[in-house]
Parts: C-alpha cells; structure tokens; sequence
C-alpha cells in the first residue's frame, strides 16, 4: 500500500516534467529498439543459414581434386587420430615433409568405385564435372554460367526432388546424351514462377559452338534456399566429359558422397575413411600431404553458423552500447530530478516519509521511464527488424517475433531502470531532511 | 514553570548543535536546557543566525543533538532509529515553515493529505476536507497552490500540519513572508488551535507584534537562551529589555 502510494507520487513527478521525460525515454527506446533488431535479424539469419545447412549441406562430404585448403591439415590430423591411416601412428610421425611440388591429378572414375566399393560410412557417391557454359533459353542468355556433370545418384547425395520431368538416367550417363535438368530457382528466375520448361531445347555453347539440350526435368528448389542455387544446370557426367570440351575424358572434379548422420565425430569418420581410401589408391606416402582435399560442407555450414552468431553477438554489444548511453542518459536526468527535488525531500521527509519511500520514489520514477523506453523500444525493435526483412532478400520473412524478444526488452528495461536509478534515489534517501530543506 | 501542573513534552539538557564547516566548528546552539509543557505557546526570537530554526529542528527531531540529551514525550530521540524519528514526525509533530512549502503539483487537498499518506498509506478526504474548512478554505480544496494567495498557501500548510492530529505544532517564521493582515490572522488561528485543543507550539519569529501573542518567548543569541520568560497577559508589546538583547 505504501508503496503503491509512493509509486503514484513518482508517477506524479513525472508528468510535471514531460519533455525531459519524453527524451530520456526516447534514449531507452533507442537503446531497447537496437538490442531487439539485432536480436531478432540474427535470429533469422540463423534460421536462414540452418534451412539451408538442411537444404544443401546435410549429409554430404565433398572430396576436391584441386589444391588443398587449410582444412585439409586438419582432417589429416583427425585421420591420424582415428588410427584409420594405414601404417602405425609412429611410422606417421617419423615420415611426413609434404612434397614440394604439387601437380593436380583429377579424381579418377575407379576413385569413385573404390569409395563405393570399400567405404562403410557414406550412403552414396557422386562424381561430379564442374564447366562452365553460356546457357541460352530462346534466345536469351540465363544468369548461369556453371554447368555441372553428374550421375543419377546425384538426387539422392543431395536429397533432392524432382519439380517436373526427370532426373538423368544412368542411360543418359553411359550414351553421353544431350540432356539437361534445371533447378528451379533458375526455372523461377530466368522464365518465370511455376513455368514447366520440360520438352524444350536449351543451347549450352561452349568456345562458341552452340550445342543443343533437352530439358528433361527440373529439381524442386529446396526451402531456404535464396537467390539461385549453386547447381542451376546439371547434365549427364560422360556428356560433361565428351560434350563439354572439359579435357577430363576420364577425370571428375569433385566426388561428393552422403553420409547420414549429424553427429560430428561420425562425420569426421567418414572424411577420415575417404582420406585413407583414396590415399591409398593414389599412392600418396603415409604423412605426405595429399593431392585433394575433403570437406565436410556441414561443417562448413557449421563454421557459417558460428559466425553469425559471434557476429550478431558483437552486433549486440554495439547495440548495448547505445543502450548503456540510454542508461547514462536516465541516471543523468534522475541525478538532476533529485537535486532539482532537495527541498521537497526535506518536506516530505519532515512530513513523516522515511528513506524507503523517498528511495521507492526514485526508483519507481526511474524504472517507470525505463520500462515506457521497453515498449517503445519493443516497437521500434520488432518494426525495425520486419522492415529489414522486407528491404534485405536474404532476411525476407524470417524476422523471427519470438516472446523471448518481449522478455528481453522488458527484462533489459527493468534492469536498466532500477540499474540508472538505485543511486540517485538512494542519495535522495541518504539526504538529511534539515539539509534538504535550507536547499528551498 | 514549574508551578504548572501540566506534563513535559520536551525536555532538552545541555543541548549543543556543533556543524561542521570544513576546519571551523560551527556552534549553531550551545547548552541550551529547556523544558516545554502540553499546551505551551512558546515564541522564539532572537537575531538572524542565533540559531531559532536549529533549536526548531531538534525539537521537531528534523536533526539530532550533537551534545547533551532530548527527550521527546519522555523518549530519548537520540537512541531513535531514523525510521522512528521518520514515524515520530508524521505521526506527532506538525511543521509549519516560512515559504509555505506545499508542493506545487498538488492541490490544496492532497498537500493536506500527505503526511496521512506517509504515516497510513492512503488517503483521507473527509479529514483533510474538515481540516481544510477549519482554516477558512472550505471552497479551495480543489486548488493549487499557485491558485492560492500567500495567506491561504500558509493556512493550507497548517491543515496540513494538523492532518495526523499533532502532539506538538512548529512553525519556523510562519508569518515572514505575509502581509501584516494575513499574518494577524494565521496567528489567530494558531492561537485558537492552542486554545482550543491545547496543542503545544513553538514558533521562530521575528516580529514582536507576534511574539507577544504568545505565552513564553524563549530569547535566543549565539546559540544560547538569554531569556526565557512566561507573559502572563499574552498580548502586550514585548519588554523593551528583550528586544535590545
Ligand atoms: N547545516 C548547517 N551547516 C553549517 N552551518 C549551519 C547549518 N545550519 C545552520 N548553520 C549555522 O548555524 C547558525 C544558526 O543558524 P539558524 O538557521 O539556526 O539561525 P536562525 O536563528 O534561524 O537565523 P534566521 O533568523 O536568519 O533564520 C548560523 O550561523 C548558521 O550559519
Ligand atoms: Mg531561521
């Protein structure tokens, strides 16, 4: 009750000095409005990323003929680990300067029958030709220039299913046909939503030569997925060697193979058994570096995850910052509000009021114009954060409204109300009443 | 005073104020005894800076004695926590002061009210509305102060004071700031609240026209009582002696 009465004299005190209070709130507002942006746009573009991890990545291992990364150290490291390197840990060690020249030597078909035959930890393998080609649709020139070469197990290493039409055959693979399959976010892009280009004839035209395709199907686009996939044109592998002018009539690019488990340690077996496999298939020495690479997409996608949120935590705490200035800006007018009200702290304290209903005062004064600051940033916040997700592609309809963003502008306000507040309402407690009163 | 038969409300012994000012002690009051009965109007004078309203705090427990003792309704205040001296005040003790000191954000009936807020928690209109009509502002409760002439802000200030039903009014220069005409009439009504309800008074004052209205003019300078006399018939101008003092 007494509190209640000595909330109703803050909120009293308050409506005296409108302006100033209305500009302390907007500095909350601000403060509150910018943590619950950040908040909520990371928030969706971490969904984003894990739609698409889902989309893309679950499940498959690439393998890279091509120059290693940073990565391939590590993964050779974790294969040591895993003792499935053939020879003896010691023997490892003792061996293992990386030569000094490196030559790319495309994967070979027996790799990949080498990994199906022998490996246990992947579903299915894929080899792969990356090419590149102008794509003409009716004239017109799609926005895609990389085709890829690949066999019908691709749908299934991808976990991909079909729009319209169907997929390449193994048929079409082993007679190097003239067929093409899209995917349908360059279906959607380059002719427009739900148009079924099945039957058609595409052109892929490489050193100026046109040649001529039939569109036999197109892969549903996956959900998540934004902007045009990183595969839009894929036709048989042998029509990619023979057709395409890839100089590689017995080579592929890349091999990426399913593995059907999220659990890292389980992945990181699998890139260990490709490593040791295909290792030993092409001759490389135990401990000397080797001539592809394997990488683990998830992880990659993993490694995305993780820095989304350490950057939409360091977003945040730039956000904090404007909400510590709001905060110093509430302590600053609460400051002047009790050296401004010395003299009616005296009456009031001469009037019977002891230092707990001047602190309640204060503080009730303070966290009232916090917690206006909450809502409003709360609005501003949520506002700010849909109207982002309209202006930004990538963001569109994920501006995720979770009741944890309610929590948080709330919890944060109260925190910076009783946190801006406790000290100058416990000076204007701590004031002797015959010192507060000559102030009049 | 001895001779009177009514109970000690405040009794002071040997009481010092000592402020400190940096390196210089300030003795705002030096071993002042007194003794204040039920139902005593006592005026206060002396010159500026001799240390009335010091003497005022104390007794109103608005500060505590830096040497010798006070006793309250036979209570040591010194041993009094702050939130007894707190509930001491708003239940107990009135308090008038010169520049009126209501809060400009209240109207004349809640100014009245605040200290019924400070000691029940709620409010009382039916007393603060009876309270306000005793002082002659029967129409005004609704006012603020700014509404309000410098006579009826002084007359809202002593409903207020009434308001927890006070053992003991003070008033510090309550006529300072009013023309002679207003301050005749607070003055009279103080006086009819002493009569009336035998409510005890001490009041600081630099007039002699309202001194003399009171039964004992306690006579301060540098901070000690240089005369403490009781006026048989309250109303006569002040000796001529005391004035000089
Ligand atoms: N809080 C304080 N700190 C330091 N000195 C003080 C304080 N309060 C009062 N004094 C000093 O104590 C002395 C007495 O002051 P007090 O206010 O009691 O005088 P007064 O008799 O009421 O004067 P006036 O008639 O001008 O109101 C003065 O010298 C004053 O400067
Ligand atoms: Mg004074």
């Amino acid at each position: 009750m007494r509190s209640l009465v000595n909330i109703w004299f803050a909120l009293l005190g308050m409506r005296t000095n409108k302006l100033r209070s209305s500009l302390t709130i907007l500095g909350v507002i601000i403060g509150v409005g910018a943590v619950i942006m950040i908040v909520s746009l990371g928030n969706g573009l971490r969904r984003a990323t894990e739609l698409e991890m889902e989309a893309w990545a679950s499940g498959t291992v690439e393998v890279r003929a091509q120059m290693w990364g940073p990565v391939f150290v590590e993964m050779e490291a974790i294969a040591r680990d895993m003792n499935v390197v053939s020879g003896s840990v010691d023997e490892l060690r003792l061996k293992g300067m990386p030569p000094t020249e490196y030559q790319p030597r495309g994967l070979q078909a027996n790799d990949v029958e080498a990994l199906r035959k022998l490996a246990t930890s992947m579903v299915e393998v894929v080899p792969q030709i990356e090419t590149y080609a102008q794509v003409v649709y009716q004239g017109q020139y799609l926005p895609a220039g990389n085709v890829t070469g690949v066999t019908p197990e691709y749908l299934q290493v991808y976990r991909s299913e079909m729009k319209y039409g169907r997929f390449i055959s193994a048929e079409d693979d082993s007679t190097a046909a003239a067929v093409v399959v899209l995917d349908e976010t360059l279906v959607d892009y380059a002719m427009g939503q739900g148009v079924n280009p099945v039957g058609q004839i595409l052109h892929l035209t490489v050193e100026e030569v046109p040649q001529n395709y039939m569109i036999v199907g197109v892969v549903a686009k996956r959900k998540g997925i934004q902007g045009i996939a990183p595969r839009p044109v894929l036709v048989p592998l042998r029509s990619a060697q023979l057709r395409l002018n890839t100089g590689a009539k017995n080579q592929v690019h890349l091999l990426a193979a399913r593995v059907d488990s999220r659990v890292p340690r389980e992945r990181q077996y699998a890139v260990a058994e490709i490593n040791t496999i295909l290792r030993a298939r092409r001759g490389i020495a135990p401990g000397a570096q080797a001539d592809f690479w394997v990488q683990d997409t998830l992880e990659f996608s993993e490694e995305r995850l993780r820095i989304i949120r350490t950057m939409t935590l360091v977003l945040s705490l730039i956000a904090g910052i404007s909400l510590v200035v709001g905060s110093i800006g509430l302590m600053n007018i609460m400051l002047v509000g009790v050296a401004e009200r010395t003299w009616e702290i005296g009456l009031r304290r001469a009037l019977g009021a002891q230092r707990g209903d001047i602190l309640v005062q204060f503080l009730a004064e303070g966290v009232t114009l916090a917690l206006a600051g909450g809502v409003g940033g709360l609005a501003l916040g949520v506002g700010g954060s849909y109207a982002g997700s309209r202006l930004v592609t990538q963001l569109r309809d994920l501006a995720t409204l979770s009741p944890d963003v309610f929590v948080i502008a709330l919890g944060v306000s109260l925190i910076v109300g009783v946190v801006a507040s406790i000290y100058p309402a416990w000076q204007a407690a701590a004031l002797p009443p015959t010192v507060a009163l000559r102030s009049g | 005073m001895e001779t009177r038969e009514a109970p000690s409300i405040v009794r002071m012994d040997g009481v010092g104020k000592v402020y400190p000012m940096g390196r210089i002690r300030v003795h705002a009051l030096r071993d002042v005894t007194l003794s204040i009965r039920q139902g005593d109007f006592v005026a206060v004078v002396g010159p500026s800076g001799s240390g009335k309203s010091t003497l005022l705090n104390l007794i109103g427990c608005l500060d505590l004695p830096s040497e010798g003792t006070y006793q309250l309704l036979g209570r040591n205040v010194q041993s009094l926590k702050d939130n007894e001296l707190s509930r001491l005040r708003g239940e107990g003790i009135g308090f008038v002061f010169q520049d009126y000191s209501l809060l400009r954000r209240f109207d004349a009936l809640r100014n009245v009210e605040l200290p019924h807020y400070y000691v029940h928690g709620r409010a009382n209109h039916g007393r603060a509305l009876q309270l306000l009509s005793e002082v002659g502002l029967a129409g005004r409760a609704a006012h603020k102060p700014t509404e309000l002439s410098g006579g009826e802000q002084q007359r809202v200030a002593v409903a207020r004071a009434l308001m927890n039903s006070p053992f003991l009014l003070l008033a510090d220069e309550p006529t300072g700031n009013l023309d002679s005409k207003s301050g005749r009439e607070l003055i009279d009504l103080l006086q009819r609240l002493n009569a009336e309800l035998q409510l005890t008074m001490v009041m600081v004052t630099h007039d002699p026209s309202v001194s003399s209205r009171a039964h004992r003019v306690i006579h301060l300078q540098d901070g000690q009582i240089v005369d403490d006399r009781l006026q048989e018939s309250a109303g006569l101008p002040p000796d001529a002696a005391l004035g000089a003092g």
